[in-house]
């Protein structure tokens, strides 16, 4: 069978396995990004994308492909320049900045390959941080902070700051601070790539079984393709600012 | 993101920078320690020095004139000035046609200032006394130092001397004392009334030893008034007394002069002057023994009670060197003693002026217009209070120039940190904005951090400023007792609410001023910039 037909076929198995009334997570209709500086880049061409909740994507693909803004443009934190993107069904190009920041507070938890948690403040103050922003009471926040670290194992280390854990401890932080505020969708950029082998296949394990607990829609961004298919059922290949479906 | 979150989360980003806070607060609390020392110092000298001024009888005292004048200003054509002349002596000119015009029309004010007027003013509850001023000239008596009372065979010692109206209540006499006391009220258990002495009188009369002088005490003396009026009487003897001392020459024109005047004053009748004109000619240049044969002297027997030193009696009377005194003369005797003397021997019902003493400093101002508005020209210390206060207000003007401009500097200080600390922590504005953050909420945490700032410096200067007021009260109430010579027995520095509150209000307005512009770039912040920064 041509390679081409393989990919079709698994795809459709693929496509088999997912409820067919689950509603889209993710939709992109020719989204575009352009980056206008000293050079004109275009990270993404007319991009379409179906993400229905509950399915775990990998987009992989090389440096420079547009994965990462991709990512941006899910996480709300960059607005594409023409196209339309949906998450959860907030149109996102249509947000105003208050929309988008309630959108990034209540609908997405991102984990970033560089961990991106606050120096200066606790393990617990860190996957607090959203919650703050919720505006929920101290109390209940602390205590759904905790049960989050309790989660990814780190109960003992709710008073250590960043520098006191390990690169994989850091990232366990970061995958709770991700979940505590339940999003329907978690996005995740390079989770491993900053851990070495043996603490990233715990990070994998933590995140899969994490995700196959809550099934969320999950969206991993990787040009590790083999993380991309211990953590996903569905993997798309980004090359040139489009997408390419992956056979599994 | 509620209120006390930003809060919370403000005050642990200050903590987590402890030398950067502290350093920031060092600015803000000096610049408040100085305005509010220097506002509640000016309160608590100015407070100090009317207490002081309180307390100085010269200080409350008003010295009245019973007539005044008011300047007008002439009219244009008055001050027209004719002829080609240099603009030097066209102004000079211009000046004495304006001053010729202001002693022919100034509208003159004469206030009778008689017993009942007096009365009237004694009912005034801020007026503590008035005394008028009575001061003549008369001989006082007293036996000779071997006789214990006047004794036809020892010729008493006799001395001029100028008798002055003295209240014995006052304050000033008794700080004026150097032996015995300011007398009683009316008269001494002899029956006599109480005389009091100025320290010269008694030198000249031979007590000048301490020794001397207080045996002078309780001595009898005799104040003899001669009924025709000083002044008057002064014309004559001044033409007369020196007749001595003249050359031939001057004696001959002297001479024709008096025979001119004898032959005005034997046709005075003929002319066609009024005839209280002629009573006052005749008053001027008859010879006195003619007068005084028509109204005898009046002899006063008294005993001595005290003796006087010259000069001031307390320290702050010499801050009013230039204000009217009470008590200047060398014999003093009850003021009402003396009107009754002054009313019956020289048939005079209103008096040239009057000392009037008032409750307070603060009084002044408010009695001087009372008087005024009566007619009578005043001196007292309300334009030395006044003066010295307004000295105070300017001096606090330059200290409080000098806390704003700290309190600037500290503020862009302020501004300055916090914008670094914008730039030092950008990935962690991007990290919050990723988390759900909005722009408003990341301009509240840096506003709120400028105004803990604010709020923190004021308080902690607030209480400095208590420690320093504490420990500078000693160092400033010797400064100010050496300066006005006088105890000060009050608190220097006197915190009051409203200039704390506006430390406040200063210290949270540029603090929060400060920190705008950092909190406007630290919400603008691209959160994907932000991150990459980490």
């Amino acid at each position: 069978m041509h390679d081409c037909d393989v990919r079709r076929t698994q795809h459709a198995e693929r496509r088999r396995l997912e409820p067919v009334d689950a509603p889209p997570a993710i939709v992109a209709r020719q989204l575009s990004k352009v980056y206008d500086g000293a050079h004109h880049v275009q990270a993404l061409r007319a991009l379409d994308i179906d993400v229905p909740s509950g399915q775990r994507v990998a987009v992989v693909g090389k440096s420079g492909s547009g994965k990462s803004t991709l990512l941006n443009l899910l996480a709300g934190l960059d607005r594409p320049t023409s196209g339309e993107l949906q998450v959860g069904g907030r149109p996102l190009h249509e947000l105003t900045s208050n929309e988008m920041a309630a959108y990034r507070m209540q609908t997405i938890g991102v984990i970033f390959q560089a961990f991106q948690l606050i120096p200066q403040r606790t393990a617990l103050q860190n996957v607090e941080l959203p919650l703050v922003f919720a505006g929920l009471p101290k109390n209940a926040r602390q205590q759904k902070a905790a049960e989050w670290l309790k989660r990814v194992g780190l109960s003992h280390r709710l008073d250590h700051h960043p520098y006191q854990l390990s690169g994989g401890e850091q990232q366990r932080v970061a995958i709770a601070r991700a979940l505590v505020n339940e999003p329907q969708v978690v996005l995740a950029d390079e989770p491993t790539g900053n851990l070495d082998s043996a603490t990233a296949g715990e990070i994998v394990e933590l995140i899969k079984e994490l995700c196959d607990a809550s099934g969320r829609t999950f969206l991993l961004v990787t040009h590790d393709t083999d993380v991309g298919h211990r953590l996903c059922n569905r993997m798309l290949r980004m090359s040139d600012g489009q997408l390419d479906e992956v056979a599994a | 993101m509620n209120m006390a979150d930003i809060i919370r989360m403000a005050v642990h980003n200050l903590r987590f920078r402890k030398a950067r806070t502290l350093l920031n607060l060092l600015g803000i609390v000096v610049g408040c320690i100085v305005l509010l020392m220097t506002a509640a110092g000016v309160r608590g000298v100015k407070e100090a020095v009317r207490i002081l001024f309180d307390s100085s009888e010269t200080a409350r005292q008003i010295g009245l004139v019973a007539s005044s004048y008011s300047v007008v200003t002439p009219p244009d054509e008055a001050m027209v000035v004719e002829g080609e002349m240099s603009p030097e002596r066209r102004e000079r000119i211009r000046q004495q046609l304006e001053w010729k015009w202001q002693r022919e029309n100034r509208p003159d004010k004469r206030w009778e200032l008689n017993d009942q007027s007096i009365t009237e003013l004694e009912k005034h509850k801020k007026i503590v006394s008035v005394v008028p001023e009575i001061s003549v000239r008369c001989r006082i008596e007293v036996p000779s130092r071997e006789s214990e009372d006047f004794d036809a065979d020892a010729p008493p010692q006799s001395i001029s001397v100028q008798a002055y109206g003295a209240d014995p209540a006052s304050g000033l006499l008794k700080g004026r004392l150097i032996a015995g006391d300011t007398g009683a009220e009316e008269y001494s258990e002899a029956g006599l009334p109480d005389v009091l002495l100025d320290e010269f009188t008694a030198y000249q009369l031979g007590y000048r030893s301490d020794e001397e002088v207080e045996s002078l005490i309780g001595r009898p003396i005799r104040l003899i008034y001669e009924s025709a009026p000083p002044k008057q009487r002064q014309v004559f003897q001044m033409l007369t007394e020196n007749w001595g001392d003249l050359s031939t020459g001057q004696l001959a024109q002297q001479a024709q002069f008096m025979s001119s005047i004898a032959t005005v004053m034997s046709e005075l009748d003929k002319t066609s002057l009024t005839e209280a004109q002629k009573d006052t000619l005749r008053s001027l240049f008859e010879p006195p023994g003619q007068q005084l044969k028509e109204t005898p002297s009046v002899t006063l027997n008294a005993r001595v009670a005290g003796v006087l030193m010259e000069g001031d009696s307390d320290g702050i009377a010499r801050l009013f060197r230039g204000h009217w005194h009470e008590g200047y003369g060398n014999v003093g005797i009850h003021s009402k003693l003396a009107n009754q003397i002054f009313q019956d021997v020289f048939d005079q019902d209103t008096f040239h002026g009057a000392m009037l003493t008032v409750n307070s400093t603060q009084d002044l101002a408010e009695i001087e217009e009372l008087l005024e508005n009566q007619g009578a020209t005043t001196y007292s210390a309300v334009r030395i209070i006044e003066a010295m206060e307004r000295s105070i207000d300017e001096s606090a003007w330059v200290v409080l120039g000098i806390a704003a401009a700290i309190l600037l500097t500290a503020g862009i200080g302020i501004s300055n940190t916090l914008l670094v600390s914008v730039l030092e922590r950008t990935p962690e504005f991007g990290i919050m904005k990723s988390v759900g953050a909005t722009d408003r909420a990341l301009l509240w945490l840096m506003v709120c951090e400028g105004a803990i700032l604010g709020f923190a410096g004021a308080l902690i200067a607030t209480l400095l400023s208590f420690v320093v007021g504490w420990a500078g009260q000693s160092f400033l109430q010797m400064y100010l007792e050496y300066r006005l010579g006088g105890e000060v027995a009050s608190t220097l520095f006197r915190f009051g609410p409203i200039p704390i509150a506006i430390v406040f209000v200063v210290s949270l307005t540029i603090c929060v001023l400060a920190s705008i512009f950092p909190a406007w770039r630290a919400a603008k912040l691209d959160p994907i910039v932000a991150m990459q920064r980490s």
